[in-house]
């Protein structure tokens, strides 16, 4: 009996012994599978984005990967910056300065910006000129309160545009513009934050990320799952609808589309697309330019300039031109012309013509 | 020998108990891995100022009236569209704006820093749309 119960007590033991093991290692497992897990998360791709009201639109920045969410806070704050000092209207911007007393500090943000305007308005030549303010100010397309210039006052405008002249002074830090000049980046300036917006994503270390300044798009790398970026291109004439489709990564693809801001006077629409040798919207035929480069700056700027030259003009300034850029024109009569270089990259339910060198 | 069977069963049983726990788990991962209580299906998402402001069901019709410091929207979701349906912002182009239904489409009301945007759990067909 006493044998008995010794062994009992004996079994017992090990018994509890053996619990415990199992406890213990129950309890190990617990811990193993949490530290996966916890470990797993924090390695999982994150994400971030910031949208915000800049520029008189509305913006929208995602980065994928470690520091995304500094990253996206840095774009949102530099555009910030950006838009105070480039501002047509804001009273103490550096560009409404210039254009009131003609002279300003030098900034490096518009030593640049004035810098490439007066490249492009020269490979342009003239479609491209950021000295335009003074006839979209006097159509209202900088204040909205829109109305039909009389011939008269155009005709002058276009003639002061002609002798118009912009000085930077780099030893003084000063530029300063001549007597009747006065200057808007806004065909540049979103193509510009672009721009920063992708070298500060990049300054973070971040090779994924979609940039939408108002529909003016910078797709930095490859999507999370390896893929192009897909960037379709709005319909001109269905706000539903769209043009295609291109699937890119590190280009910028920007629009320009007399859709976008008109008004009506008696029935005639007028858009704010100006040509600088009429002073009156361009009417080429042209309804939507889409140019798509690795420089964003270009690319807002052309979208512009080639909107003004027509397609003729423009198929020839891009065989001249074609390492810099690919374009997407959409015509009146609803004739779609695709450059060659993203030809490959385009599709639509639409035809298009395909334009070679 | 009782014994020794009867210790068996008593492992076997934590083996069990072990079962369960490691099954627990499992669930538990999936819940950590999951991170986010997803809503399933479309839906819109009004944001001010940048900062998300709400989120509603695309499928359920609804009226609803978002106001701030800058003015008042009205925004109506019907038959899986939704769009603004009157503001007094001045210059109306929110509510000239078709109604969207696809996956990111956004009507926005500038004078009012608003947003009205679809957010689908399907695949888009463009990361972004260039205008």
């Amino acid at each position: 009996m006493n044998r008995y119960s010794r062994q009992t007590a004996y079994f017992f033991t090990v018994e509890i012994f053996n619990m415990k093991k199992k406890l213990f290692s129950v309890a190990l497992v617990v811990i193993i599978f949490s530290a996966i897990a916890y470990w797993a998360q924090k390695s999982m791709p994150q994400s971030a984005s910031a949208d915000f009201f800049a520029m008189d639109t509305y913006m929208s920045v995602t980065a994928h990967g470690k520091g995304s969410e500094k990253a996206v806070q840095e774009v949102k704050q530099a555009i910030e910056a950006l838009d105070e000092s480039l501002s047509v209207t804001k009273k103490d911007s550096v560009v409404y300065r210039l254009n009131e007393i003609k002279s300003a500090d030098l900034t490096p943000d518009t030593d640049l910006l004035i810098e490439k305007s007066l490249k492009i308005k020269k490979q342009t030549a003239g479609a491209f000129d950021i000295c335009i303010y003074p006839i979209m100010k006097e159509w209202g397309f900088t204040d909205k309160n829109f109305k039909v210039p009389d011939p008269e006052t155009l005709s002058r405008l276009c003639d002061e545009l002609k002798n118009t002249d912009i000085n930077i002074d780099r030893e003084n830090m000063k530029i300063s513009l001549s007597e009747n000049a006065a200057i808007d980046f806004g065909g540049i300036a979103k193509g510009y934050a672009s721009e920063k917006a992708r070298d500060i994503i990049c300054q973070n270390g971040i090779n994924s990320a979609i940039v939408n300044l108002g529909g003016n798009v910078y797709a930095l790398g490859h999507k999370s799952d390896g893929n192009n970026w897909k960037v379709a291109i709005k319909s001109p004439f269905d706000s539903e609808k769209k043009l295609g489709i291109v699937s890119v990564h590190d280009k910028a693809v920007i629009t320009s589309g007399g859709y976008e801001r008109y008004f009506e006077k008696d029935s005639v629409r007028y858009h704010h697309i100006i040509d600088p040798f009429t002073g009156y919207p361009a009417d080429n035929g042209i309804v939507s330019v889409t140019i798509i480069s690795d420089d964003p700056t270009l690319a807002d700027a052309l979208s512009t300039a080639l909107y003004v030259m027509g397609k003729e003009k423009a198929t020839d300034f891009w065989i001249k031109n074609s390492g810099l850029f690919d374009f997407v024109i959409c015509d009146e009569t609803q004739n779609l012309y695709v450059t060659e270089g993203v030809a490959d990259v385009f599709t639509s339910e639409l035809r298009y013509e395909i334009i070679k060198k | 020998m009782s014994l020794l069977q009867n210790s068996d069963m008593k492992s076997s049983k934590n083996d069990i108990l072990l079962f369960f726990v490691m099954i627990a788990l499992g669930v538990l991962l999936i819940l950590i891995f999951s991170n986010e209580t997803k809503v399933m299906g479309d839906r819109v998402r009004v944001t001010l100022n940048g900062n998300v402001y709400g989120e509603y069901p695309l499928n359920k019709d609804d009226t609803f009236t978002v106001s701030s410091e800058h003015g008042e929207n009205v925004i109506c979701i019907k038959d899986g569209e939704v769009y603004v349906e009157s503001a007094d912002c001045p210059d109306k182009i929110c509510v000239k704006h078709a109604p969207v239904h696809y996956d990111k489409e956004t009507i926005v009301c500038l004078p009012h820093r608003l947003t009205v945007s679809i957010i689908s759990d399907k695949e888009a067909d463009a990361d972004a749309v260039s205008e």
